[in-house]
C-alpha cells in the first residue's frame, strides 16, 4: 500500500475518520461502564455509611437546605433509623483541598457525638494529604458537633498532617460544616416539637 | 527482528525510565508507594500496547502532516477507555491514581513509541514493543516506588518493615523522588559498565 499523500482531502478525511471511530468507541465503552461505575460508587457509599454511623436498619437519604448568614446551604445527608427511632445522622460535605474537592462523610449519633468520618473522594498527594482517611481518627472520632476544629498551626485543637496543612484545613472545614448542619437541623427539629 | 529481542529491548536496552528518561512526570509523581507505581506502570502498558497496535495498523492511511494529531486522538481514546474501565472495575486503584490516568495521554513514552516504532513496523511487532516498553516502565516504577515507600514510611507494598516513625518524609516528597531516581540510574550505570 502506498503512503497517503499530504493533500487537503486525504488529511481532512483521515482525521475525521479517526475522530469518528474514536468517538463511537468511547460512546460504547461509556455506556457499558456506566452501570458498574454507579454500582461501585454505591457500594463504597454503603460501606462508608456503615463505618460512620451507629447501628441502623434503615437509611433515608435527604437534603437539608437552610440559610447560613447570607448563603443558602444545601447539605445532602443520610438519616439512620433503628427500630423506627433515629440512630444517627451522616452529612456529605466538601471543601477544596490541595488537588481538588475533598468530599467528607461525617457521622453523628443523635446527641451530637461524632461517631466516625470517611473520605469519599479526594485528589490529595499520595503519602501526604491522602493520609487524611486515617490520620484524624484520633482527634475527630468521639468529638462532637459543638466543637469547631482547627489545626494547631492556626492556633487550634487538632494536629494537622505533617506537610499537608492545606488538606488538613480543608478536611476540618468540611467536618465543621457537618457539625454546623447537625446543630442547625436539631434546632429546627426542637422548634418543631415545641410548637 | 527477533520477537523476544523486541521485548527485551524495551525492558533493558531502551528502558523508558532508566535509559530514555521519558515520562518523568508520572514517574516522579506516582511512585510514592510500590503499589501505586506498579498500577501506573500497568495502566501505561495497556495504553502502549493498544495505541501501538492501532497506530501501526493505520500508519499508511495517515498523511504525514497530520500524523501527530491523529496519534494523539487514538492515544486519548484508549486512555479514556482505560479510565472508565478502571473506575468501574478497580475503584480502589483508580482512587489512588485518579489524577495521573488522564495524563497518560501526554506521556511522551506513548507518543514516542508511536513515532519511533509503531509508525515503521507491523502490527504484531508494535504490540510487542508496547509490551516490552510497558514492562520496562512498570519494573522501573515498581522499584522506584518500593525504595521510596521503604525509606519514607518503612513499608513495602503496605507491609510494615520498620516503624513508620523512623521513615524519612523526604522520600515521599518530590525531592526524594529525584534523589532516588538519580541513585537508581547511577547504580544501573555502574552495573552495566562493569558487567
Amino acid at each position: 500500500m502506498s503512503k497517503a499523500q499530504d493533500k487537503f482531502w486525504p488529511m481532512v478525511l483521515s482525521l475525521t475518520l479517526i475522530a469518528l471511530i474514536s468517538g463511537g468507541l468511547l460512546a460504547v465503552v461509556y455506556d457499558l461502564t456506566k452501570e458498574p461505575i454507579e454500582n461501585s460508587k454505591e457500594i463504597s457509599r454503603q460501606k462508608n455509611l456503615k463505618m460512620v454511623l451507629p447501628e441502623f436498619d434503615t437509611i433515608k437519604d435527604t437534603v437539608f437546605s437552610f440559610k447560613s448568614y447570607d448563603t443558602n446551604l444545601e447539605i445532602p445527608a443520610s438519616i439512620a433509623y433503628k427500630d423506627g427511632e433515629v440512630s444517627g445522622y451522616a452529612f456529605y460535605t466538601e471543601e477544596n483541598g490541595y488537588g481538588g474537592a475533598v468530599k467528607v462523610l461525617t457521622g453523628f449519633s443523635p446527641d451530637g457525638t461524632i461517631v466516625n468520618y470517611a473520605i469519599m473522594e479526594h485528589q490529595e498527594t499520595p503519602g501526604l494529604g491522602a493520609k487524611a482517611d486515617k490520620w484524624f481518627k484520633v482527634s475527630i472520632a468521639g468529638g462532637n458537633a459543638y466543637t469547631t476544629y482547627t489545626v494547631t498551626k492556626d492556633g487550634g485543637n487538632v494536629d494537622g498532617i505533617t506537610a499537608a496543612t492545606i488538606t488538613s484545613r480543608a478536611f476540618l472545614k468540611a467536618v465543621n460544616r457537618a457539625g454546623y448542619t447537625y446543630r442547625s437541623i436539631t434546632v429546627i427539629e426542637k422548634e418543631a416539637t415545641d410548637e | 527482528m527477533n520477537k523476544l529481542k523486541i521485548i527485551a529491548n524495551g525492558l533493558i536496552k531502551e528502558n523508558p525510565t532508566f535509559v530514555l528518561m521519558l515520562g518523568m512526570c508520572p514517574t516522579l509523581g506516582t511512585t510514592t508507594s510500590a503499589l501505586n507505581g506498579m498500577g501506573m506502570g500497568l495502566a501505561t502498558m495497556f495504553v502502549l500496547i493498544c495505541s501501538n497496535a492501532a497506530i501501526s495498523s493505520v500508519r499508511n492511511l495517515i498523511p504525514d502532516k497530520v500524523h501527530i494529531p491523529a496519534y494523539v486522538i487514538i492515544i486519548a481514546a484508549f486512555v479514556t477507555i482505560l479510565q472508565l474501565c478502571m473506575q468501574a472495575y478497580l475503584p480502589l486503584l483508580y482512587a489512588s491514581l485518579g489524577l495521573f490516568i488522564p495524563l497518560i495521554v501526554v506521556n511522551c513514552i506513548v507518543l514516542g513509541r508511536a513515532e519511533a516504532f509503531a509508525a515503521k513496523n507491523g502490527v504484531f511487532d508494535s504490540a510487542l514493543d508496547g509490551l516490552g516498553i510497558g514492562l520496562g516502565f512498570t519494573l522501573a516504577l515498581t522499584i522506584l516506588g518500593a525504595v521510596r515507600e521503604l525509606l519514607g514510611t518503612g513499608m513495602i507494598f503496605g507491609l510494615s518493615v520498620f516503624p513508620e516513625d523512623y521513615g524519612m518524609l523526604l522520600f515521599i516528597l518530590a525531592p526524594g523522588a529525584f534523589i532516588t531516581l538519580g541513585l537508581l540510574i547511577a547504580l544501573k550505570n555502574i552495573w552495566f559498565t562493569t558487567y
